[in-house]
């Protein structure tokens, strides 16, 4: 493994020693997440004061208030969205860049956007030094923006992952989302959230339904939304995700 | 060498008394600005832990200080100013992130390090204080009467600071004060002269210590915000303009505008099919203290509306046409402006917090923000608590509303601070029902993602002791509950029983919107038992595996029935955490673990994060004991045989100041506690009950000093005047200020003091009598009993609140009694060990006086 990546020894140590643990938390059960999380060197997305401590179990500040999160927290929202090399992932919110390198490890199709505009430029610089070794990082797309609003140019998504509280969920978001598409979201008051999957299914006469999962407590929760077809552009980007899955 | 107590000296313990409260409460407004506000509560015990530890020294040396007195007193007072200066610069730069306090132990270090820097000027001004007592000695009563005078004085005094200056600004003027006590220090007056004597070398020493403390403070006193208060965010946001600020007591105000702030709380997820567009730039973000943010809604263009139909207080509307509407706080303003989209015919809000009443009202960018909405010739604006409207109107209304006003004042470091919440309580639930018309709707909206729930069926059961209150037969059938997973539940409550076509109307409404109806009168049973429900959520605490489909919806659902069908007392013994109803009595709605749960909740913290609020009182009450063994115990080092065996009474000694540590905090804790609701604010409560209690525990000491009824004598009166106070308290005291809440506020403030005083007043007595008495037949052991006694009121200030919020203010008050009879009981001990016949307060000060002069 020491051949393949330019990790240092004490980093692949402390991240296998890790990875043991959040197999048996079932923070993660599939190989290709493990294999991901293996790969991407969460030490270099951490700040220098906190390097020697990146696989802690633990969240650690990366200034402007934000934080990288713990390795476990990682793991389990990576888990939940279930990606597949053919999908594309939106995360709202880049922070420190960590969450989209895992990412790019499953897909090749990965978009970011960080409301910070001093963190985008400190992420954008942390991929392009990284870019050499891991080639991937070019694969994923970055913006500095509100994510509330998603990122309708690359829309649909398959994935998305919103790594920022927020008191309900955005509509734009489950709008760019496609049937069958998965989100996990942080959502709940200021003081705190509780981070839920929701999974968005068509039915094949148009009727939508979604599934509301705590990510950790494994409540889930199937929320029939009625498709009313015709009106504003929700309706249009409905329609095509629709087409785009009918001409498959 | 004995000196003399000259005015100027009781005018510096005075002038330093009020300096060392006033930067007390400076220093929680330091905590509220710049990290969080919960955490401010413990300045409280550094600075008791400060005095305890001043105790301890002075113990050791006692007979020097009595050597060199003056010398004591200058020094202390001169290393005050720049200790109260460099403390609060220091402060600044511990890293403490609250939100780390979980995952990261080097937090608790943090936490230690504010208590390192902190506790040294109140060290610093306790020596000061304890060196007058030693010094002084025979005149306790009198010096005990400035101390509390100026300690009192001190809560006015930072209150009024708090309206002219910034938190930033409000240390400086304190720091000057404590020059001023310094100044007072090196004043002697000459008899033969007839004038007092200057030093020009201490006085310049002096002036200039205190101008370089000001000007330290004024180049780098800032508070600094940490970068994870929600405001940094706001701050960084691209297009972030800050468009209001202002302070006062009551907080520090800061509204921003951007287009990143974005609200809907509880929104259906129905919304994102049938809503073009959410509304943009809809919202200002304020601020309070750094935390927030509450959404300052804009008046929306009619095609912006239609989202205001996914929120679930639309839910009551589908059943009032043209209701008159009561929105208990106004928050932003979204709850008045769904109110009016929904066609409410008029809508009463009540606020109590005049800062945001002044700004949307009469700040020229908020009203044109808003539209004018508190100008809408259908709003009308009550500026009071809640409770004081609800329980003094004689209006009704068909609709009362409360909406997620359980977020605002959460913390933001992502847990439950245990706070006084007199909204959510069974008497305010109560008073609000009170204030419907026949047919009229209560509606109640909470966040609803904790799990195992613990706020909700909270809710529930104080809504059903309300209900019950009122006399209820079926109070099943006069409820109405829907949630969204994850996200909010509302509660529907009616005066009457809800009518077949009204739960039909409500089923259709959570079926279009997706809410789930969990519980309605005549819902089914689910298929599952409560039994295997209860029993899931335990096995889930005791760190098993949760059952993935453990749905809050059948709680809820049996939670409802059982406690309408008598079974209360089983479910709150079954259930995981304690969800018994809040009351005025216990009012902590967000107070959910068990006191025998804390080892489990422990173990199991970082998914129980939200409850690290009760487990930090139990940490602190933990720390206060071992603080407290540890200074009781280091004097008695190496002098075991000196202070218990060849000299009986010294346990009596000890005890006796123990137990009034303790208990002169548990009666001032539930003084603030209580009347934080009365007074609408806690700073109102904090500042007129520790005046109050000060000043007039001074007099109390005053009094007693001046008179000639022996000690013990003056004792049993006190404890007599003490017991009956607080059975006042513990019986009259709720239904007489539920019966004055419509009052203004200063004739409440008046109205508490008349309250506080007789208590006050005797609690004064115990502790200088009990001094005095040491001075005159145990002198080595004046430092330690004033050791003793404050580090015990740290404990005393902890347990107060811990005790409080496990079992009520009662068990508190009924503690508070038997301390004081312990105390009672171990003096009478102790005089007759001596075997005394005591000749009372005058006759021995006046003797002293002789002697001294």
């Amino acid at each position: 493994m020491l051949k393949n990546t330019k990790q240092t020894e004490p980093f692949l140590k402390a991240k296998w020693e890790r990875s043991r643990e959040i197999l048996q938390r079932q923070d993660i059960v599939e190989e290709r997440v493990l294999q991901a999380f293996l790969m991407a060197p969460r030490e270099e997305f951490c700040r220098p004061y906190n390097r020697k401590n990146a696989y802690a179990d633990a969240a650690m500040p990366i200034g402007y208030g934000q934080t990288i999160s713990g390795p476990h927290m990682v793991s389990r929202m990576t888990q939940n969205l279930r990606v597949e090399p053919h999908h594309r992932a939106l995360e709202i919110g880049t922070g420190s860049g960590y969450q989209a390198s895992v990412l790019a490890e499953l897909t090749n199709f990965v978009f970011t956007i960080e409301i910070v505009p001093e963190l985008t430029q400190e992420t954008d610089e942390i991929y392009k030094k990284l870019e050499a070794d891991y080639p991937q990082y070019k694969n994923i797309k970055r913006k500095n923006a509100d994510g509330y609003y998603g990122w309708e140019e690359y829309a649909p998504f398959d994935r998305i992952i919103v790594t920022a509280g927020i008191d309900h969920i955005p509509p734009p978001l489950l709008q760019q989302l496609t049937p069958g598409g998965i989100m996990v979201i942080p959502v709940g008051p200021p003081s705190g959230q509780t981070v839920m999957k929701v999974t968005k299914n068509v039915a094949p006469d148009g009727s939508i339904s979604l599934e509301r999962e705590d990510i950790f407590h494994g409540r889930r929760k199937v929320i029939f939304v009625p498709f009313t077809a015709g009106k504003g552009e929700v309706h249009s980007i409905e329609k095509d995700i629709l087409k785009k899955d009918s001409t498959k | 060498m004995r000196i003399k107590l000259s005015s100027f000296r009781l005018a510096a313990l005075f002038v330093l008394s009020v300096t060392l409260i006033a930067y007390e409460l400076a220093v929680m407004r330091t905590f509220a600005v710049g990290s969080w506000s919960n955490f401010g509560a413990m300045v409280i015990s550094i600075a008791l832990l400060g005095y305890g530890l001043a105790g301890t020294l002075l113990t050791f040396l006692e007979a020097r200080i009595r050597q060199n007195a003056d010398t004591w007193l200058l020094v202390s007072a001169l290393l005050l100013t720049p200790a109260m200066a460099a403390a609060h610069i220091a402060a600044q730069w511990v890293p403490f992130n609250p939100l780390l306090i979980t995952m990261d132990s080097t937090q608790i270090l943090w936490i230690a390090s504010y208590y390192v820097v902190y506790s040294v000027p109140f060290f610093i001004g306790a020596v000061f204080i304890g060196v007058s007592f030693i010094a002084f000695r025979d005149k306790i009563h009198q010096l005990y009467f400035w101390n509390m005078l100026g300690s009192g004085i001190g809560g006015f005094f930072i209150l009024g600071l708090m309206y002219v200056l910034p938190p930033d600004r409000l240390v400086g003027p304190l720091v000057l004060l404590a020059g001023i006590a310094t100044y007072l220090c090196t004043l002697e007056y000459r008899w033969e002269l007839r004038s007092p004597i200057l030093n020009p070398w201490k006085v310049s020493t002096v002036g200039l210590t205190s101008l370089l403390a000001v000007v330290v403070l004024l180049v780098a006193g800032d508070i600094r915000v940490s970068d994870f208060k929600p405001i940094s965010y706001a701050r960084r946001f691209p297009d972030s303009k800050q468009v209001y600020h202002t302070y006062g007591p009551l907080g520090e105000f800061d509204a921003f505008q951007s287009s990143f702030f974005h609200f809907a709380p509880g929104l259906s997820d129905n919304a994102s099919s049938n809503i073009a567009r959410m509304p943009q730039n809809a919202y200002l973000g304020l601020y309070i203290d750094g935390d927030g943010p509450i959404g300052v809604m804009r008046k929306l263009k009619p095609g912006e509306e239609a989202y205001m139909n996914y929120l679930p207080m639309a839910a009551p509307y589908r059943l009032l046409k043209q209701p008159k509407v009561l929105l208990l706080r106004l928050g932003g303003g979204i709850g008045a402006f769904s109110a009016l989209h929904h066609g409410a015919k008029q809508v009463t809000v009540v606020e109590n917090n005049p800062y945001l009443l002044h700004m949307l009202k009469h700040e020229p960018y908020f009203r044109e923000f808003t539209d004018n909405l508190l100008y809408d010739p259908r709003v009308r604006v009550v500026q009071t608590e809640p409770r004081a409207f609800t329980g003094s109107t004689k209006e009704r209304f068909d609709l009362v509303e409360i909406s997620l006003i359980d977020s605002i004042g959460l913390s933001s470091a992502g847990g439950y601070p245990i706070t006084e919440n007199f909204i959510y309580t069974a008497e305010g639930i109560r008073s609000y029902l009170s204030c419907l018309e026949p047919t009229g709707i209560l509606s109640v909206t909470v966040w609803n993602r904790l799990n195992p729930p613990r706020n909700v069926p909270k809710l529930f059961s104080t809504i059903v002791a309300a209900l019950k209150m009122d006399g209820a037969a079926q109070p099943e059938k006069q409820i109405f509950v829907f949630d969204l997973l994850l996200s909010t539940a509302t509660v529907l409550v009616k005066k009457t029983p809800f009518e077949p076509r009204e739960i039909e109307t409500l089923l259709e409404f959570c079926k279009k919107m997706s809410f789930t109806p969990c519980f309605y009168p005549g819902k089914p049973d689910p298929g599952r038992t409560f039994d295997e429900i209860l029993e899931g959520y335990d096995k889930q605490m005791k760190g098993g595996t949760a059952t993935t489909d453990l749905l809050p919806e059948e709680l809820y659902q049996y939670t409802v029935s059982w406690l309408t069908q008598g079974k209360e007392r089983e479910l709150y013994k079954r259930y995981v955490f304690n969800i018994d109803p809040a009351t005025d009595d216990r009012p902590y709605y967000t107070a959910y673990v068990k006191p025998a749960s804390v080892p489990l909740v422990v173990k199991n913290l970082k998914d129980l994060s939200e409850e690290w609020g009760y487990i930090l009182l139990v940490a602190t009450f933990l720390v206060s004991l071992l603080f407290g063994a540890l200074i009781i115990a280091v004097p008695a080092i190496g002098r075991w045989e000196e202070l218990f065996q060849h000299r009986r009474g010294t346990l009596q000694v000890l005890v006796y100041f123990s137990c009034l540590g303790i208990a002169y905090m548990l009666v001032e804790i539930f003084l603030i506690q209580k009347l934080s609701f009365f007074l609408e604010d806690p700073i109102f409560s904090t500042s007129v009950v520790i005046t109050a209690m000060l000043v007039l525990s001074g007099i109390g000491s005053l009094m007693s000093g001046r008179s000639s009824l022996p000690r013990g004598r003056l004792l049993t009166l006190a404890v007599a005047g003490i017991s009956l106070s607080v059975l006042f308290y513990m019986f009259l005291l709720s239904p007489v200020l539920n019966a004055l809440l419509g009052a203004p506020l200063l004739v409440k403030i008046l109205l508490s003091i008349l309250f506080i005083a007789p208590s006050a007043f005797f609690l004064g007595m115990p502790f200088p009598t009990g001094l005095s008495y040491v001075s005159q037949k145990r002198p080595n052991l004046i430092p330690w009993a004033w050791g003793v006694n404050g580090c015990l009121s740290v404990t005393g200030s902890v347990l107060a609140r811990l005790a409080s919020v496990s079992f009520g203010y009662r068990l508190v008050l009924f503690g508070a009694i038997l301390l004081y009879l312990l105390a009672w009981w171990m003096f009478q001990s102790l005089t007759r060990e001596d075997g005394s016949k005591d000749t009372g307060n005058v006759n021995l000060e006046g003797a002293d006086s002789a002697l001294t002069t």
